[in-house]
């Protein structure tokens, strides 16, 4: 049996601030063009317009969901499981976004001038400010925590393989995309997402390969998987389903289908893209961690132990591996550089979301007749403070399990109460705001006391049975056409481009 | 209007074409290098660091370059063609497409089919770096069928 001393390829701090400044200066150029060509007023700025293509519209969602952990996660569920592990990391992963389809559809056709779902929670039940207000929390901290996830995950892979402060690391990352997504909102951000989402596909294809070739050839790490027992190539371990699956499974599509990054897309999408670019989305995103996942099968093949050489962390098997085995320097750097673009265009989909999610609904109905320049200025101040926020969380070390308890919880609370409200004209304000509450309520202490399995079920029963006991005793039924009067943001004269204004002029 | 199969390696050739000589270039130098990397990694057992990588590796590079290429090309086209078509291009027509339910299932099914391939033996696990690789031309058709729409809108100042 071929063997191979795992050994840690000695980089350099400056090599990552380098890779980290490197890919920023490529993103801030294509953003400032971006910027200057198709970003005219607020409309542009948090929606881009409605004049999203298929392909940018497909790559862009692409790489908003491909988080810089989940880069890691598909080795590191391979390396614990097995290909049931991958399976069940997977799947559910390019499923959560065509699951979308059918809700973006319905409020795309009924609502076409809409920008967030706690808008369209708003107009549905006729301005109830409750049902507006959870929502729009949920938004926000499902933005904030996707942003706080990929910083952290990000500076601990950049710090292990350069040795540079986590710390730094952050800062840096937090500061580049900041800047360019101030610059051109989701334009910038669909854009620059479609150009990481190649910078993730392509170098994860060559790099895996190498490491195959490196470590002995495909034939060596199966056979070598292969010995150390069956259900490693089995995708029917029931563990991996009860471990982690069926959670994940849920968290996800929780988390498209309430989640502000896509719904930005969905409105910002032309008209007739919108099915078929989540669904190319989804069906493209597979390749992704079916290739990454590879790496966690090499983990195994060289008895990686998670104790001593993971620290306990089995998302660190995939950035381990690829230090330790003696690969070429620049492969190495074109790990990290798919490790940062996922990092980069996911924080760069939520601060847009975050952009849109403040604009329509925090300022625009506490300032109804808040002027262009001013509403251009707090949203792009509404992006900043959330930067800074989720830097101050990852800096501080605190850990952030509350935040991530409160956006499953709400998340998962208003799921079905939300995609009630698309379908069912019965479905009442009471019973969305009640349902929400009480599955709250009642199921977080489940969750904390039996898991999260019993807490996320008892969380969707609850959640379910009080909308549909108040929906049918309401002999009313909403028009949802009365959604057509949503309007979009004021497109005057008082234009934020100066550049372009004089251009067409 | 759509491309056939046919249609697309016949634009895919000679969109190439002129850059035929860059590309044999960088397929040259790769190959020399592999010519004498072939030997240094057949006997290396460590995990010292070095510069070479395996014929696999530099034939998924050189196709990912090329990939590359094409990619920002396309991205390039929609980026100036939506710039050129800011304000004429008002078109909000509605969504008609039928991928549904069978698609779903369709896409379902094949990832989860290549994952369990994996256990079928070594050559399998060179699927995924082969999707992962070709994924991006989806993305460039899908960006070439933007750019044909916007040619058909006026440009903004004609209007």
């Amino acid at each position: 049996m071929q063997t191979i001393e795992l050994v840690k390829t000695t980089l350099t701090p400056i090599q990552g601030i380098f890779t980290l400044f490197t890919l920023g200066f490529v993103l801030l150029a294509l953003a400032y063009y971006v910027r200057i060509t198709l970003v005219k007023n607020t409309h542009d700025f948090v929606i881009a317009g409605r004049r999203l293509g298929f392909g940018f519209g497909v790559a862009g969602i692409i790489s908003i969901w491909t988080w810089a952990m989940a880069v890691m996660m598909s080795s590191a569920m391979t390396y614990q499981y097995g290909i049931s592990g991958l399976w069940w990391f997977t799947v559910p992963n390019g499923f959560a976004v065509i699951v979308i389809i059918p809700f973006a559809r319905r409020l795309r056709a009924k609502m076409p001038h809409g920008y967030t779902i706690g808008e369209f929670v708003s107009s549905r039940f006729n301005g109830e400010k409750f049902a507006r207000v959870v929502m729009t929390v949920g938004l926000f901290f499902g933005a904030l925590l996707a942003i706080i996830i990929n910083l952290k995950g990000t500076s601990l892979v950049i710090s292990t393989v350069f040795g540079v402060n986590q710390g730094t690391v952050a800062i840096i990352t937090a500061i580049i995309v900041l800047v360019y997504t101030v610059l051109g909102g989701l334009w910038a951000s669909i854009s620059t997402s479609t150009l990481t989402t190649v910078f993730i596909t392509v170098p994860a294809a060559f790099v895996v390969t190498a490491v195959l070739s490196r470590v002995g050839g495909a034939e060596f790490v199966w056979q070598t998987v292969s010995s150390k027992g069956g259900e490693l190539f089995s995708v029917a371990r029931p563990e991996a389903a009860i471990g982690f699956g069926i959670t994940l499974a849920l968290g996800l599509c929780t988390a498209t289908i309430v989640g502000q990054d896509f719904w930005q897309v969905v409105w910002g999408l032309k008209g007739r893209e919108v099915s078929r670019a989540f669904f190319w989305a989804g069906a493209l995103f597979y390749p992704i961690p079916i290739c990454l996942g590879i790496l966690g099968l090499v983990g195994i093949a060289l008895n990686v132990d998670l104790a001593t050489n993971l620290n306990g962390d089995a998302a660190a098997v995939g950035p381990f591996v690829i230090s330790h085995i003696g690969l070429p320097t620049w492969l190495i750097f074109s790990y990290v550089f798919v490790i940062l673009s996922a990092c980069y265009s996911t924080i760069d989909g939520s601060l847009s979301a975050i952009a849109s999610i403040a604009a329509i609904d925090v300022i625009k109905p506490l300032a109804p007749d808040v002027s262009e320049r001013k509403l251009f200025f707090y949203t792009r101040l509404s992006m900043v403070i959330a930067a800074v926020i989720a830097t101050i969380v990852v800096l501080s070390g605190v850990d952030f399990v509350t935040i991530v308890l409160t956006t499953y919880a709400i998340r998962t609370a208003v799921l079905i109460p939300f995609m009630l409200s698309v379908f069912w004209g019965r479905m009442t304000a009471g019973g969305f705001v009640w349902g929400t509450i009480a599955a709250i309520a009642i199921g977080m202490p489940i969750h904390a006391t039996y898991g999260e399995l019993p807490g996320s079920i008892a969380i969707l029963v609850i959640s379910a049975i009080i909308p549909l006991i108040l929906g049918f005793q309401n002999q009313d039924r909403f028009d949802y056409d009365q959604l057509k009067q949503a309007e979009d943001l004021s497109v005057s004269s008082a234009t934020v481009n100066p550049v372009v204004q004089r251009v067409s002029n | 209007m759509k491309l056939s199969s046919v249609r697309l390696f016949h634009k895919f050739s000679a969109a190439l074409k002129p850059h035929r000589h860059l590309l044999l270039a960088i397929a040259a130098s790769i190959f020399a290098i592999q010519g004498r990397s072939l030997a240094a990694t057949n006997t290396a057992n460590s995990t010292k660091s070095s510069l070479f990588v395996s014929t696999e590796t530099a034939i998924f590079f050189f196709i990912g370059v090329i990939i590359l290429f094409f990619y920002i090309k396309g991205m390039a086209g929609v980026l100036s063609n939506a710039a050129r078509t800011y304000s004429s291009d008002t078109e909000d027509s509605q969504d008609t497409s039928t991928n549904g339910l069978i698609g779903t299932v369709l896409a379902l099914i094949a990832s989860a089919v290549v994952i369990w391939s994996y256990g079928l033996g070594s050559y399998c696990l060179y699927l995924g770096p082969i999707l992962c690789l070709l994924s991006p031309i989806g993305i460039i058709y899908f960006m070439t069928l933007d750019v044909q729409r916007y040619k058909e809108i006026p440009s903004s100042r004609q209007l």
